[in-house]
Parts: C-alpha cells; sequence; structure tokens
C-alpha cells in the first residue's frame, strides 16, 4: 500500500511538472505590458503609476529625483500599451500605438532549471510564466530590468 | 398580434446586419490560409489538392504537363504556411513560415455595400466574414484573386 502511495505521488508531481512546464506553444498570443522594474523606477502600467525607487537616488548624483521622475513619467506614457505577439515560426512582432510595428526571430532554451529567450542572437534573458503573467529579465551591466505582461484575448 | 412581429422583426434586422459587417475586433488575431485561387490554379491546403486551369498551362508553354503539376505542387507548399495577424492599433503582419513577416497598417471602408481592407497603398481587397471564415478578395486588371483563410485558437 505504502509502495502504491509513493509511486502514485510521484506521478502525480510528475503531472504537476509537466504541467508548468514552460513551452513555445505557452508563449504563443498577444501579450500587454503590465509593469516594468527597471531598478531606480517602478512602472504599473495598470495604476497608471511610475514610482523612483532608492536606486534613484544612487543611479546618477548629477540628475535630481525630480528630473529622474520626469523621465519615469515619459517612460510610463511612451511604454503602455506596447504589446508582444508571440507568432508561429519562432516569430516575436512588437506591436505598439506609436513607432512602426517590428518582428525578431526568438529561441528558447533552459538551464538549471530557468528558461531563456534569445532575441535575433543578442543574449539570453530569463523568461518565466507565473500566474498568467509573463515575467521577461533583461540584464545589462550591474542593471536588472523585468518587464512583466498580462496575456490578451482575442 | 401581426404587429407585434413586424415590429420585432425591425428590431433584430440592424443586428443581423451588424452581425455581416467585418470590425476591426471580429479580425483581430491569427488566420491561417485554407484555400487560394485565381484564374490559374485552385490550392485547397486542407486536402493538399492542386487544380489548375488552361490559362495555367496557355501562361507557361514550355512546360511539360509534369512540370505544370510540379509548378502548382511547389505553389501548394509555398502558400500552406501562409498567415495574417490582425494586431492592435490597425496592423497586420502577414507572414510565411520562415520568410521575414511583412507588416501594414491597415484600414476597414465600405463601398457600394461591399467592405474593403486597405493595406498601406495597394489595391484594397474585398473582405467578408463568412462561416466563420475570412474571405480575400482582389481583382486587378480584370483578373480575380481569392484567398480564404481559418482563425486559429490560441
Amino acid at each position: 500500500m505504502k509502495k502504491f502511495l509513493t509511486t502514485l505521488m510521484l506521478c502525480l508531481l510528475f503531472c504537476t511538472m509537466q504541467s508548468q512546464s514552460f513551452t513555445e506553444k505557452s508563449l504563443h498570443g498577444l501579450w500587454k505590458i503590465a509593469a516594468y522594474n527597471g531598478g531606480w523606477v517602478n512602472i504599473d502600467f495598470i495604476a497608471n503609476t511610475a514610482n523612483l525607487t532608492e536606486q534613484a537616488a544612487t543611479l546618477n548624483p548629477l540628475h535630481t529625483l525630480a528630473r529622474q521622475q520626469e523621465s519615469a513619467n515619459r517612460q510610463l506614457k511612451e511604454m503602455r500599451d506596447r504589446c508582444l505577439y508571440f507568432a508561429p515560426y519562432s516569430w516575436i512582432f512588437y506591436i505598439g500605438p506609436v513607432g512602426a510595428p517590428s518582428q525578431d526571430k526568438y529561441t528558447l532554451s533552459s538551464n538549471a532549471g530557468k528558461h531563456y529567450i534569445d532575441v535575433d542572437n543578442t543574449g539570453p534573458d530569463e523568461i518565466y510564466i507565473k500566474n498568467g503573467r509573463l515575467y521577461w529579465t533583461t540584464i545589462l551591466g550591474d542593471m536588472v530590468m523585468t518587464t512583466v505582461y498580462t496575456k490578451e484575448q482575442e | 398580434m401581426k404587429k407585434i412581429l413586424i415590429v420585432f422583426a425591425a428590431c433584430l434586422l440592424p443586428f443581423a446586419v451588424n452581425a455581416q459587417a467585418v470590425a476591426e475586433e471580429s479580425l483581430r488575431g491569427l488566420w491561417k490560409i485554407i484555400e487560394y485561387s485565381d484564374s490559374e490554379i485552385q490550392l485547397d491546403f486542407a486536402k493538399d489538392k492542386v487544380v489548375t486551369t488552361e490559362r495555367f498551362a496557355a501562361m507557361n508553354p514550355e512546360l511539360t504537363k509534369q512540370q505544370l503539376e510540379q509548378l502548382g505542387n511547389d505553389k501548394l507548399e509555398y502558400l500552406k504556411e501562409n498567415y495574417l495577424y490582425f494586431a492592435p492599433h490597425s496592423i497586420l503582419f502577414e507572414f510565411s513560415n520562415d520568410e521575414e513577416p511583412s507588416y501594414y497598417k491597415y484600414a476597414l471602408s465600405v463601398r457600394d455595400g461591399k467592405q474593403y481592407l486597405q493595406l498601406g497603398e495597394t489595391t484594397p481587397n474585398e473582405i467578408f466574414i463568412k462561416d466563420g471564415l475570412l474571405y480575400r478578395i482582389n481583382i486587378v486588371d480584370g483578373i480575380g484573386m481569392k484567398i480564404v483563410y481559418k482563425k486559429k485558437q490560441e
């Protein structure tokens, strides 16, 4: 009986892991920007707020916090309504209310339980889906930027 | 009683008319080609079937029957992974497997009771949705082309 229960538990664990596995298909569709954390700024596109973090004060001493807030507000305005569309054949489309749309090819990879996306061979960024939200983290030097997207129904 | 029925029918009429009009919202999403036909060739992608007309042979007089068949099959293979993606902000991406996608700013218009899809500077295509399928008809210099797409669920 104990052996049966252990086997059952292992089966359930395997099924749970499978359901959380990250595949190209789970990315397919339209994703709209919901939040952005650029280290020095937290932008919430749903609440329409751009808040500076403690890091903002140390980022560039020549810039006053007021100027950084202006920059954050500009970023909120420019990035609002931006969407990503993951299409068949590993195409990713960038769509926004302003400017021309664009497209790139992407590849997915996994390492040590983490998933990565490489767009147009620019280097892998960590990517994962949690509670229906897509988290995309880019690291540039000591800057860590995470963009969060929510799936749009079409 | 008859009067009530007439009023009821009159109330339903605008809904029936609306249901047939192609709204931007009903176009939104990914559509995959299922049929292509012009004055030379008819391609049925679901059945992998090619039908050529006499004009097809007349336009390619140097080709043998076998070569004509091959040309038709090549066209079927080339077009079978053709997609349209109607994105937010009136943007349309058109792509075929690994080929670089094209994108357009599109506009919908109505003329003589027909609805047209204008892609950038190109000739407007008549479009309509019937039984859940998207029909795109283009007539240039009296030669017509019809493409039928089916919506892909994600």
